[in-house]
């Protein structure tokens, strides 16, 4: 059958991408009629069109939820089709296995050098908030740590074989300052770490009040061992940082983690809502809510919905947002928009320095020098202040 | 918790004292997709998920507490309505392979 015939396609949305967004909100209405047979479709796609929608399915990570509706037979597919979808989710649960006895091997060695930590995003999220953590596959391995456990915690790391992908621009500033770091054991396994210090980069990640990421957690069990996820309040807040300050344009999976999270019904609204207020992230939760709420079509009248679409961010914080919106986002940009949150005037000084002037060999994998760094980084600025139809992003360590 | 086959791991399944039990071991993984499991058992970097079709994932869940071979054959023919003599002599070596893996051990 014809995919554009099935579905209310618009000419900005294709058509694999609608029936994709409706996959990824499968069975959170939780209504018969949603979840019946032939409710996402009553005939089978063409390969082409099938190909396509497992294409877009792996890359916005949503093969469980595809492999669910199959299952129930809410999508029709032919034996072919169900078979290739089938196949497709173990082998995503594989790899989900392999990162999940990483993240087991990870807190093992942290837990050994008496560090503290959190499981975040996937990982923690599928085992917390799915009914079943097979709908909900990851691609990497996501952990905090205390910032001020930051330098032992990447001693450790590194001891035990893990690299940094990128050096410390000066030191002491990533325990002061970044999002993250990613880690990888080039040798040995290809799993990827991101060793996270707050939420978000730039401004938003700055003004995350990093007590309230440890004030309290949830645990979940991974084989035989305990790990320690984030409370249901700031796991939620994470998944709409997630969603509005990650890639662009999200991925599905954020968003679906949003849906779930605000339909369990389990979500502590107050603490949210009062959480983002502390963090001067109510324009990111409020966006985060619009965002789930508009691409997979859920009830405008749910609770969540309806108590965070009232909130009114202030303009600072909209403009904020602006900075990672817009298609014009960049690296330099959201580095220089952190430095407006950054309350104390040393700390301001210390940040721009160590990013106007970072050692050597910050610079040496990315640039041939200094000079050329800097020609980059003023053609950055210069492109940021005119419009421009497309360009890309530059590749940072804090991007990813 | 178990570090793979415990020192029983000599004893083959269909060798083992009628009275033996069966448990996933603490350790392992486990996820379903549909009527299959796929497992990754503790043990080293080389260790791989087993993928396991079949009925398997109900033998898994039937697996979370001890059982004896001959339970587990009798609940999985009065599920499939069949002799449960039969599914024995197929759950045997379905076992086996699990324990060789490391993913189920023998119940203390």
């Amino acid at each position: 059958m014809n995919l554009a015939s099935a579905l209310p396609v618009t000419l900005e949305v294709p058509a694999a991408t609608l029936l994709a967004r409706r996959i990824a909100a499968y069975g959170l209405g939780g209504s018969d009629a949603q979840n019946a047979a032939g409710s996402l479709s009553g005939e089978p796609l063409d390969q082409g069109e099938w190909s396509v929608l497992l294409g877009t399915a792996r890359h916005e990570r949503i093969v469980g939820l595809l492999a669910c509706a199959v299952a129930d037979a809410a999508l029709a597919t032919t034996d072919d089709q169900a078979a290739e979808v089938h196949e497709a989710h173990v082998a995503a649960l594989c790899g989900d296995l392999v990162r999940e006895r990483e993240l087991i091997r990870l807190v093992g060695l942290l837990r050994g050098s008496g560090l503290d930590h959190r499981v975040l995003k996937g990982a923690a999220v599928a085992h917390l908030d799915y009914p079943d953590p097979a709908l909900r596959s990851f691609a990497d391995v996501d952990l905090l740590v205390r910032a001020e456990e930051w330098d032992d915690a990447i001693q450790v790391l590194r001891e035990a074989g893990w690299e940094r992908q990128f050096a410390e621009p000066r030191p002491g500033f990533e325990r002061r300052f970044v999002k993250g770091m990613v880690l990888t054991r080039p040798h040995d396994g290809g799993t990827e770490l991101d060793l996270h210090r707050t939420l978000a980069l730039g401004p938003f990640g700055l003004t995350v009040r990093l007590e309230d990421l440890w004030a309290d957690c949830e645990v979940l069990r991974l084989g035989a061992v305990e790990v320690r996820a984030l409370a249901a309040e700031e796991r939620f807040l994470h998944a709409c940082f997630h969603a509005v300050l990650g890639d662009r344009p999200p991925r599905l999976v954020p968003l679906r983690d949003i849906a779930q999270m605000s339909l369990r019904g389990n979500l502590d609204l107050d603490r949210v809502i009062r959480h983002a207020r502390s963090w001067r992230a109510e324009a990111v939760l409020l966006r985060a809510v619009e965002l789930a709420w508009e691409t997979l079509g859920l009830d405008p009248a749910a609770e969540a919905a309806t108590r965070v679409k009232s909130l009114s961010p202030p303009s600072k914080e909209i403009k904020a947002l602006g900075a990672y919106l817009s298609p014009r986002r960049s690296y330099v940009g959201l580095c220089l928009a952190a430095v407006r949150v950054i309350r104390r005037p040393s700390d301001k000084a210390r940040y721009v320095a160590a990013l106007a002037f970072p050692k050597r060999d910050f610079v040496s994998p990315r640039y041939r020098g200094y000079a050329s760094r800097w020609r980059v980084a003023a053609r950055t600025l210069r492109v940021g202040r005119r419009p421009r139809a497309h360009r890309p992003s530059p590749t940072t360590p804090d991007e990813r | 918790m178990s570090d793979g086959p415990d020192e029983s791991s000599d004893c083959v399944v269909s060798e083992a004292p009628s009275g033996c039990r069966w448990v996933r071991a603490a350790g392992t993984l486990s996820r379903n997709a549909r009527d299959t499991l796929v497992l990754l058992p503790e043990g080293g970097e080389d260790q791989t998920p087993l993928v396991v079709s079949g009925s398997a994932a109900l033998l898994w869940e039937l697996l979370a507490d001890p059982i004896m071979l001959s339970e587990l054959a009798a609940e999985l023919a009065a599920i499939y309505e069949v002799e449960a003599s039969g599914i024995e002599v197929g759950l045997a070596p379905v076992l086996e392979g699990l324990h060789t893996a490391g993913a189920i051990e023998r119940s203390p």
